[in-house]
């Protein structure tokens, strides 16, 4: 964190809300703040901070206020955040910021640097052009929509969470920024270098409608009011943070979701919720079965289904299924019996009679373990958007540990990581002796890219189970996403240690020594007792990192023949073509002479599109940076015997990470190095683009090789959409005229709510509502099933689908 | 395994072959391909052990339908840049013939990946299109001049490359700069002087530069 501790600072604005919220940090930071105020000024936003300042009264019109108030406070800082109080016009505004530069110029010697808000402008380029015009060493700060506790009355989102209901808000998409990061890039703003004349974008780079947020608040809010409908299809975009991330290593730390709860938590007016205390069932999994015997004592009809409980989890299942036909016989208006039922159904692996007593559980009224039971057996089916309807509705009703784990596994995969965390907290509360809450948190954490706080999960855990091997092993796991293959192999050791007949940690182990390239250490290991295959396997592996590809492609062959596992098989016939095309002479043009970055997608089912071209080019890198962490990917790459460090590009929240400048500073030290990507790297835009730019502007070859995209590979996954004539169309959301209705169309970056509806319509315009249309999840567990659906029902399933999807219609017919 | 593989090998072969494709054509009884050039013939039969030259989409229908696996192998990517798959899948379909079609890169991705400098902008967030010759000779107005736009063709005459590009030539600004992607090589110029041989592909930026367009919505 930045601070200004015992600096002079000078604070325009501190009245209004993005002032007071700087200004009182300031004050805490314990810098020597001075305020340039009105008479007016109301003191009421910055509360006991305000005593703790110099005010001095003036006018931003009045020079001679200004002149005054500038040498009293003698400022080696300047926040100006002021605006004209009445009758505000970018002139009058300009003609104030002429002036106060002026003064601040001529008065304060002591000035390093002034920090300003970008006025509205008719245009961007009206502001720039101002700020080129000042004489004082200044950088402007571009703001988007700022939020968060201290906004006025009736601003958005306050008004909602004071009970604003708006049938409607604005379609426009917005990029919605937390006051304390925009506090923190002024800060940064006020001491980086190299940053004067700049005019900085800050927001998160992620767009969203008020209708979206709207939505989202009532959610946390648990209100049942229906959400803003958008008021159409607005213009605006989302800030590029871009500038900010790489001038001010700024990078907005809260997200939308967690602001908006801290807006809820912050207002001390709003009653709080309504928490429905209904007749909680225990869950039935919850460790030890305490609750379940707890209601086994209880006497009937509960008992029955304590009981019932009790054997489900010893396994016996008829005698569960009696005590829950029996319950259901006396409190036929409960659904705890059908619920049960339904879990014996499960456990049986018979979904049609599961989903019937679903049916029966479901129309009795919300208690909360009905729902639950639905959930869970609905995510274990793989209907993930329904089980996550299913688990959020039981959120104020069900709150047994089992459901809040549960809960957190919906939340994630929808994207709320901030909620999956925080039912991880209930769980920890619940559950204090278990580590399973923080095995699980760490898996949310590293999902995000948050390594350490992943790590400090697992400390936690360790601290709680210390002999537990499973939590070594998901350390190991964190640090090898991170980069850190010793630390990796200390917490693998650890775990052996503690489990040493455990045969997927011995692997675990064997894979990480020969990746750290120990050989000692990895032929004591193979003298172990290894399944048929395994030895060979990873000598062809050791073999193929040395360059020596011919005996590795042999080595490959003979542990294909031993192994049994079909998929352990698959993987040495993939790792054979490796090396056998490793060891061809490339056919392609020697690298330039210069330091030469290649970016390099895998294709989309990656590793095995990755094309003859990507594998010489990765085999003369000395390092290589990739956003793929999965095993197959890892286990690929690592047959180069090449560094690797994982980098993600943007984080599922939506936050971009500085990925370019890690790999180009990186590059400072490499002759060549490669960033791998899945898919085809142009397809990430901005990453392609900055890297392009900034290598063509450091005098850096920067090469990239075709890969098989999305768009290459959707038409023959799906297998039906070819028309007579050749060729395909790939179209972003922002540009869908003049489609040829002659070749199928592949169709990425949808918005979401009704903009997204209204993308819907546009696309169907030219088909017959009985014509197939597919839509493609762009991660997770329906990244390879193409979703098959009627153009009459694109609209409705694009509304259910996942963020990212892709969609392919047809040639029309 | 089904008895009908149907693979693209790239625009360029061996280089953007993918080791799926590689693999899948591996395991075929018998892999039939059009390659023309000797050295990408060579270097395939290395990794498959029959290599035939189709005497048509018949022909490889009638010997997929023997059994045993039978691989198609056509120049860029079998869904959109090939006539010979296209008339093999369809006629596939016709006769209820099992079999599956792999992703390949096609003459869009290969271009746009090698293009990126000299397009300049961020297609990424617009979009881009392809179109076969013959497609453009129908009709030249059938791609919009906002897009990229990458022309190709498997097997067209210089002289129906250069209709082409004669009929496109006034959709966009005088001088408009194109590159030209030919097995020995690229280059870049304006539309017309292009000389594209049977097997090219084209890569032509949009009429008006991304970053003076506004997007809509």
């Amino acid at each position: 964190m930045v601070s200004l501790r015992g600096r002079r600072v000078l604070v325009t604005g501190a009245s209004g809300f993005i002032g007071s919220a700087l200004a009182k940090r300031l004050v805490r930071d314990k810098a020597l703040v001075h305020l340039l105020v009105r008479p007016t000024s109301d003191p009421a936003r910055m509360g006991a901070a305000w005593g703790k300042t110099e005010r001095h009264v003036g006018d931003l019109n009045d020079e001679a206020s200004l002149v005054a108030a500038v040498k009293a406070a003698n400022p080696e800082v300047v926040f100006h955040l002021a605006k004209q109080r009445q009758g505000s016009t970018f002139a009058r505004e300009a003609q104030a910021t002429m002036l106060f530069s002026r003064v601040l110029r001529e008065h304060a010697t002591a000035l390093r640097r002034l920090v300003r808000t970008a006025h509205d402008a008719p245009s961007r380029n009206d502001d720039a052009a101002l700020a080129a015009k000042l004489e004082v060493p200044a950088v402007t700060l571009e703001l988007y929509l700022v939020y968060g506790p201290g906004q006025g009355a009736g601003d958005f989102p306050r008004n909602i969470a004071e009970g604003a209901r708006p049938a409607t808000l604005s379609g426009a998409i917005k990029d919605f920024v937390f006051i304390d990061d925009v506090v923190e890039a002024y800060l940064l703003a006020s001491h980086s270098s190299g940053v004067e004349g700049l005019t900085i974008a800050i927001g998160t780079g992620r767009g969203r409608t008020e209708a979206d947020a709207a939505a989202l608040m009532l959610r946390l809010m648990g209100s049942k009011d229906a959400a803003p409908k958008a008021d159409g299809p607005g213009a605006g975009h989302p800030a590029d943070p871009t500038l900010a991330q790489r001038m001010l290593l700024w990078s907005p730390r809260v997200q939308l979701e967690q602001g908006l709860a801290r807006v809820l938590g912050a207002d001390s007016s709003r009653p709080p919720a309504a928490i429905e205390r209904r007749h909680m069932i225990p869950w039935l999994g919850e460790p030890g079965g305490g609750k379940a015997k707890a209601l086994a004592v209880k006497g009937p009809p509960w008992s029955l289904v304590g009981r019932a409980a009790a054997n489900f989890q010893k396994g016996d299942l008829a005698a569960a299924g009696r005590d829950a036909d029996a319950f259901i016989g006396l409190l036929p208006a409960s659904a705890a019996g059908p619920a049960m039922k339904a879990l014996i159904a499960a456990q049986g692996g018979d979904k049609t009679e599961t989903e019937s007593w679903l049916e029966a559980a479901g129309p009795r009224g919300p208690e909360g373990w009905a729902l639950a039971v639905r959930g869970l057996m609905r995510a274990r089916w793989g209907e993930h958007d329904a089980a996550y309807r299913d688990l959020d509705a039981t959120r104020r009703v069900e709150r047994s540990a089992w459901a809040a784990a549960e809960r957190a596994t919906a939340y994630n995969r929808v994207g709320l990581f901030w909620s999956a965390l925080k039912e991880l907290d209930h769980m920890r509360r619940a559950m204090p002796a278990s580590p399973e809450p923080e095995l699980r948190a760490s898996v949310i954490h590293l999902e995000q890219a948050q390594y350490e706080e992943a790590a400090q999960c697992l400390a936690r855990a360790i601290k709680l189970a210390p002999a537990d091997p499973a939590v070594r092993r998901q350390l190991s796991r964190v640090r090898f996403v991170e980069g850190d293959l010793q630390g990796a192999r200390r917490a693998i050791d650890d775990a052996c240690r503690l489990a040493p007949e455990d045969g997927a940690l011995r692997l675990e182990r064997l894979r990480l020594c020969v990746l750290l390239d120990d050989d000692e250490a990895v032929e004591a290991l193979l003298k172990l007792d290894w399944a048929p295959g395994v030895r060979e396997y990873w000598r062809a592996y050791t073999a193929c990192r040395r360059k020596r590809y011919d005996e590795s492609a042999k080595l490959f062959a003979a542990a294909e023949a031993a192994y049994e596992d079909e998929r352990a098989k698959a993987a040495c016939r993939f790792h054979r073509l490796v090396a056998r095309v490793l060891s061809e002479t490339p056919k392609i043009a020697p690298p330039p002479p210069s330091k030469d970055l290649i970016m390099l997608g895998l294709g989309f089912r990656h590793p095995y599109q990755v094309s003859v071209e990507a594998l010489w080019t990765l085999r003369g890198c000395e390092e290589f940076f990739s956003n793929l962490s999965d095993s197959t990917v890892v286990d690929m790459l690592g047959l180069f015997g090449v560094p690797m460090r994982t980098i993600v590009f943007r984080r599922s929240d939506g936050q971009s990470t500085p990925c370019a400048r890690i790999v180009l500073r990186a590059m400072k030290k490499l002759g060549r190095g490669g960033v791998v990507t899945r898919g085809m790297p142009n397809y990430y835009g901005r990453l392609a683009y900055r890297l392009v730019m900034e290598s063509r502007a450091r005098g850096m070859s920067m090469r990239i090789p075709p890969s098989v995209s999305i768009a290459d590979f959707l038409p023959a996954l799906v297998g039906k959409v070819r028309g007579e004539a050749l060729g395909v169309e790939v179209r972003d959301t922002n540009d869908l005229r003049s489609l040829d209705p002659r070749l199928p169309v592949i169709v990425y970056n949808f918005s979401s709510g009704e903009r997204r509806r209204e993308q819907a319509r546009r696309l169907v315009a030219r088909h017959s509502p009985g014509d197939p249309c597919w839509l493609m999840a762009g991660s997770g567990y329906l990244e390879y099933e193409p979703l098959e659906t009627s153009i009459a029902g694109l609209e409705d399933a694009l509304a259910r689908a996942d963020a990212a999807v892709t969609v392919l219609l047809p040639a029309a017919s | 395994m089904e008895q009908l593989i149907i693979c693209g090998l790239g625009v360029r072969v061996p280089e953007e072959t993918t080791l799926e494709t590689l693999q899948a054509l591996a395991d075929c009884r018998v892999v039939y391909t059009d390659l023309a050039d000797k050295k990408a013939r060579a270097w395939l039969s290395e990794y498959c052990a029959n290599i035939k030259t189709p005497a048509s989409a018949a022909a490889v229908l009638k010997d997929a339908a023997k059994g045993g696996g039978v691989g198609l192998a056509v120049w860029g990517n079998p869904q959109s840049s090939s006539r010979l798959s296209r008339d093999v899948e369809l006629g596939a379909q016709k006769a209820k013939l099992p079999f599956r079609v792999y992703g390949a890169i096609s003459p869009i991705g290969s271009v746009f990946a090698r293009s990126v400098s000299f397009l300049g902008g961020d297609y990424g967030y617009q979009g881009i299109q392809s179109y076969d010759v013959s497609t453009i000779l129908e009709d030249a107005k059938a791609a919009t001049t906002e897009l990229p736009l990458v022309l190709y063709a498997e097997a067209e005459t210089p002289a129906r490359w250069k209709e082409a590009l004669k009929r496109l030539a006034p959709n966009y600004p005088a001088g408009h700069k194109a590159r030209l992607y030919r097995p020995d090589g690229e280059t870049e110029g304006e539309l017309s002087a292009l000389k594209p041989v049977e097997r090219s592909v084209i890569l032509i930026p949009p009429g008006a530069p991304l970053e003076t367009r506004k997007t809509k919505w």
